[in-house]
């Protein structure tokens, strides 16, 4: 799939993000002076292994996790210091997806609370009518029908849960979409169902789109650009095209170099080579 | 083959002959597994989790068993080792030439471990948190009759072929103490310390990161050339094994619907889901759009009739909704569906 190209000005600009966990004895830096921007309709990859900050990056930057230094600009605006009104649009126009769709999701909530809630929240819809007009119109977006309205999480498969937790970000007209690992949990027929939704809506409604993951493959289908993170550290940035073709840090190279190929020979041929660059390493 | 205990890994490997990559092994199966049923009991009756399913695995032969979530992978792995008491299995299941389904519960227990190994998923799950390393490896042995010293001796010995490093120091050690990487190659440690004739390995790989994956994975294949052991890897992931694997049965809604050498299988897809199954694998080396397969895995309570594919399948016809497809040989694999597939149609990947 040919990803529709980014615009110039970033609508999401981080500059020197840190963030340090653990008390003054042990302290450990999750996320370590971490720049980065996302223009209007790009998706950002960002990769790593566990314990690589991407995760901590992605809260630090919503607002989950409170950051110890660097600063994040929404729309050119910084935002600490900023008004109620310009956090509360931010609060809006930045909408999360979250990894596991079995703890995402209020098990005691009907779909209609779960999509509607942030439409509350927001004071988005005027009428009961218009509420419930809105939540069918995105759960049709997502693939979902009207009927699911009054059911429980429970009664869903896990990529139908991912679903209703995509509508639910999508309700409120967001203008960037933050995922983290949103479909490693799910299988991977239907893997590949979300991810292709994911492209589809940010092309239709010009989403920007931070999406976090471990699998470089996937990124490698959904975005435009990579940062590929180790020990909260940026090791390599840039078009995905050039960081995957043509990697510049020992680190990329060798998670590429780890990812099975689905080709027999081919894939015996990529893991005897990473054996042996393993025993000369 | 007979064993002396404390054996080694060197004087074992002279007995077994390491096949040349990509040889097709076919000597004595080590298990075979035929018709086999797995059901457990819920408040609406019993559920019928895997329904006729065959298996087949020789000397030194890695097979990767896959399928997705509901599809009773796990369950089959659990019933080869009769651990679920809940479970009524039937069908055969031969380790060796001997019925495991005709034993009596200390028979069983004589194989556990000994005959055949277990890893699972998620070593922070398996592996008990207050007891050190090295009591969980003996453990392996020690049930089996093996002198302490002699246990020690030879875990030390499994815990550093695995590469942990330190090892005999490192067996003192607590779960926590160790990364997950390193927890599932203890894991690994305890299903092979005894050097089984089989490894039953379920997802071992699902909760690391890819360098770590691809560790796991070369550890288990080096082990299949240094201790001759069949391999049983499930996995819900085409895309891992094709370079790992000898042969792949694929699993959908507890029956085997396709099964074959690793390059037909890849190559030449003649069921619709094995088909789908690769075409969503995404795939680094390339770009182009996913195809996803439509719809959701069959959940076990609610198997459609007929094939129980048909509902999600571009190429189902009426046949498919009422006629259970059965297993028939297509160049050289087994795949049951009505509609397969063409060499031609499906064209090289």
């Amino acid at each position: 799939m040919t990803p529709s190209t980014p615009e110039a000005t970033p609508i999401l600009d981080v500059r020197g993000l840190t963030k340090t966990f653990g008390g003054r004895r042990a302290p450990q830096r999750a996320v370590d002076d971490v720049s980065f921007s996302v223009g209007p309709g790009a998706i950002l990859g960002i990769v790593g292994e566990s314990g690589s900050g991407k995760s901590t990056t992605l809260r630090c930057v919503v607002g989950l996790e409170r950051a110890d230094a660097g600063e994040v600009l929404f729309d050119g605006q910084p935002l600490a210091g900023a008004d109620r009104e310009t956090r509360r649009r931010f609060r809006r126009d930045v909408q999360m997806v979250f990894q596991d769709p079995y703890s995402s999701l209020n098990p005691r909530m009907t779909v209609e609370a779960i999509v509607g809630e942030g439409l509350d929240i927001h004071r988005a819809a005027a009428t009961k009518q218009a509420r419930r007009d809105r939540v069918v119109e995105v759960l049709g977006l997502v693939g979902l029908e009207a009927t699911v309205l009054d059911r429980f999480p429970r009664s869903f498969s896990g990529g139908q849960r991912q679903r209703i937790a995509i509508a639910r970000a999508l309700a409120v007209g967001p203008r960037v979409l933050v995922c983290d690992e949103p479909v490693s949990a799910l299988d991977v027929s239907v893997q590949a169902q979300v991810v292709n939704l994911l492209l589809d809506m940010q092309q239709r409604l010009g989403l920007a789109v931070v999406f976090v993951a471990h699998d470089l493959a996937l990124v490698r289908h959904l975005c435009h650009d990579v940062m590929v993170m180790q020990h909260g550290v940026v090791v390599e940035n840039g078009p995905c095209a050039g960081v995957f073709d043509d990697p510049q840090h020992d680190y990329t190279r060798s998670l590429l170099a780890a990812i099975p190929i689905p080709e027999p020979d081919r894939d015996r041929a990529r893991r005897a080579e990473a054996a042996s660059a393993r025993r000369s390493a | 083959m007979s064993r002396t205990k404390g054996l080694d890994i060197v004087s074992l490997n002279t007995e077994v002959p390491v096949p040349a990559p990509g040889e097709r092994v076919t000597p004595r199966p080590v298990l075979e597994v035929s018709d086999l049923r797995v059901s457990y009991p819920t408040v609406a009756g019993p559920v019928e989790i895997v329904s006729g399913f065959d298996l087949t695995v020789a000397k030194g032969e890695r097979v990767a068993l896959v399928g997705e979530s509901g599809s009773g992978k796990s369950v089959t792995a659990r019933a080869l080792l009769r651990l679920d008491h809940r479970a009524t299995v039937s069908g055969r299941i031969l380790l060796d030439g001997t019925d495991l389904l005709t034993l009596s519960g200390a028979e069983m227990r004589a194989r556990r471990g000994r005959r055949i190994g277990l890893m699972l998923q998620d070593p922070m799950t398996t592996l008990n948190p207050v007891r050190t390393i090295g009591s969980q490896v003996m453990e392996a042995l020690r049930v089996h009759g093996v002198g302490r010293a002699e246990a020690r001796r030879r875990s030390v010995e499994t815990l550093d072929m695995l590469g942990i490093p330190d090892a005999a120091r490192r067996m003192r050690s607590y779960p926590h103490e160790f990364s997950g990487g390193m927890r599932q190659r203890v894991c690994l440690a305890m299903a092979i310390v005894a050097h089984p004739d089989l490894l039953i390995a379920d997802e071992p790989t699902t909760a690391l990161d890819v360098r770590v994956q691809e560790q796991v994975l070369s550890l288990i294949d080096s082990l299949v050339d240094e201790i001759g052991m069949g391999v049983v890897l499930i996995t819900h992931d085409l895309g891992l094994v094709a370079g790992f694997a000898d042969r792949v049965s694929v699993m959908y809604a507890g029956r085997g619907v396709e099964r074959g050498p690793v390059r037909e299988l890849y190559r030449t897809p003649r069921h619709p889901y094995t088909a789908g199954l690769l075409a969503s694998v995404p795939r680094v080396d390339r770009d182009g759009a996913l195809a996803p397969i439509a719809g959701s895995p069959a959940q076990p309570a609610s198997r459609p009739g007929g094939c129980a594919f048909h509902p999600r399948c571009a190429r189902a016809e009426s046949d498919c909704a009422t006629v259970l497809p059965e297993p028939r040989r297509i160049g050289a694999a087994d795949v049951a569906c009505h509609h397969p597939l063409t060499a031609a149609e499906e064209g090289p990947r």
